[in-house]
């Protein structure tokens, strides 16, 4: 375990130096293993199918708006202690502060974080994980990957989502009974999966109906996440990689044939 | 040393207002164009079928589809023939118009209003609009405009989400071409798809 961490940071390292190159157009996605990261793609679709779809549409329909919406506020707000971490390592003092006061009103005047006392008194919220934190470093994000049953990543967040579970206190609490310490932990993970379902189903609905749902997800996880590293703002000069129309311009008639292009 | 400095001033002076007279003429082209889009798609007169035929028809005007349809399967449209490039085309287009209808009668009625634009060329610009929804919120699209021999079109349009630029056509692009490598460039297997998308397309229309 020792030894793990230091060999995925160099080959952190070594993909972000081969990717510089590769990533040459910002819309372009580093996938050297797209024929395994397919593989696992059609595996976590036959799963959500066969069950965690199914669960998240039966918890759905067994549960009123308001009670899904406390569970999924509640959930949140447990992560607020990694999103608060990452902010100051980030250096984003403002973010820390509403983070940080986010935490203290949701969890006491929100009753333990079910209810989103602080987004209506107009404290904003803030979502940021090691991944990002990462990325306002300047590593480049390095190959895509898709991790079982977890979805879209790449080398870079799943690096990070190994550090954000070390960040969470919650990970350090010990009861005296030992069973518990894995039963919440456990029960956090099958309730945090169904409920994030349940809110991303339109969202996998629309990537189904794709032309090409894996190449769809690639691209706009990528292009999600570099937006999330930048807190939201368009990058600088957004149209310096638009593509050339010029060739796919011709003088024929509509739905005639294409000239040829040398 | 001088005379060349007053030529690259007098040079630049000439240029300042042609860049910002090709501005303010592409955002008017858009503004306009957009907002007949979007009343086309309101009128309590029409039924579907005209409702439809009046939007493809505006939309046909706005838009250089035949470029679009081209520029999304890129080196295919040399390798298909021309009866499959035809229909490939056609099946493009009804499948193009299907989309942006469904999308853009979220904003019916509403009206665009210019945040700016800025000009890649003299003929390349891409102008910043806002539009309001029923429902209160607000969508920032962006239209990319080319200018040939002084007649507008667009070409593509993307939307901000969340500080994420999202240019249609390239995404397209990006699924269109996947498939195709993925089917030896096969013209059915794309017809197909889009037809099967179109039609899911159409059954959902209001």
């Amino acid at each position: 375990m020792r030894l793990a961490v230091p060999a995925l940071i160099a080959a952190l390292t070594l993909s972000a130096c081969a990717t510089t190159e590769t990533q040459a157009n910002s819309s372009e996605v580093y996938d050297p293993w797209e024929g395994w990261n397919r593989g696992v793609y059609q595996f976590n679709e036959t799963v959500d199918k066969a069950a965690i779809g199914p669960v998240a549409d039966a918890y759905r329909v067994a549960t009123p708006g308001f009670f899904r919406e406390g569970v999924h506020n509640f959930l949140t707000n447990l992560r607020q202690p990694v999103v608060f971490a990452n902010t100051i390592l980030q250096g984003n003092a403002n973010a820390s502060g509403e983070t940080f006061g986010r935490f203290l009103i949701n969890s006491t005047a929100g009753v333990a974080g079910v209810f989103d006392v602080a987004s209506t008194l107009g404290v904003a919220e803030h979502d940021e994980d090691f991944g990002q934190t990462l990325g306002v470093w300047g590593v480049d994000e390095g190959p895509f990957l898709i991790l079982p049953l977890m979805g879209p990543s790449n080398l870079r967040d799943t690096f990070g989502l190994g550090v954000d579970n070390a960040f969470d206190p919650l990970n350090y609490i010990e009861y005296e009974d030992p069973d518990l310490d894995d039963q919440i932990g456990v029960g956090r993970a099958i309730i945090g999966a169904i409920s994030t379902r349940a809110r991303l189903d339109e969202q996998i609905e629309t990537l189904r109906s794709q032309p090409e749902p894996y190449i769809a997800l690639r691209r706009t996880y990528t292009s999600q996440r570099r937006a999330a590293v930048r807190n939201g703002e368009i990058e600088d000069d957004p149209y310096k990689d638009l593509p050339d129309f010029d060739d796919y311009e011709d003088s024929v008639e509509e739905s005639g044939p294409a000239q040829k292009q040398e | 040393m001088r005379l060349r400095n007053t030529i690259i001033s007098a040079a630049a002076a000439l240029m300042l207002p042609a860049a910002a007279f090709a501005d303010a003429d592409t955002e008017s082209f858009v503004k306009e164009n957009a907002n007949e889009v979007l009343d086309s798609l309101n009128n309590p007169d029409l039924n579907k079928q005209e409702r439809t035929e009046l939007f493809s028809g505006y939309m046909e005007e706005f838009a250089n589809l035949n470029a679009v349809s081209r520029f999304v399967i890129g080196k295919y449209a040399n390798r298909f023939s021309e009866e499959e490039l035809s229909r490939y085309q056609k099946a493009f287009k009804t499948y193009a118009l299907a989309v942006y209808e469904n999308e853009l009668d979220a904003y019916r009625g509403e009206e665009v209003t210019i945040e700016g634009s800025t000009d890649r060329t003299a003929n390349d610009s891409i102008v910043d609009t806002k539009i309001a929804r029923a429902d209160g919120r607000e969508m920032n699209v962006r239209w990319r405009v080319l200018n040939r021999n002084g007649e507008y079109q667009v070409v593509d349009v993307a939307l901000d989400i969340e500080g994420n630029l999202i240019w249609l056509a390239i995404e397209q692009r990006a699924q269109f071409l996947s498939l195709l490598d993925r089917t030896n460039g096969s013209a059915d297997a794309l017809i197909n798809k889009i037809d099967s998308m179109t039609q899911k397309l159409v059954s959902e229309r209001r």
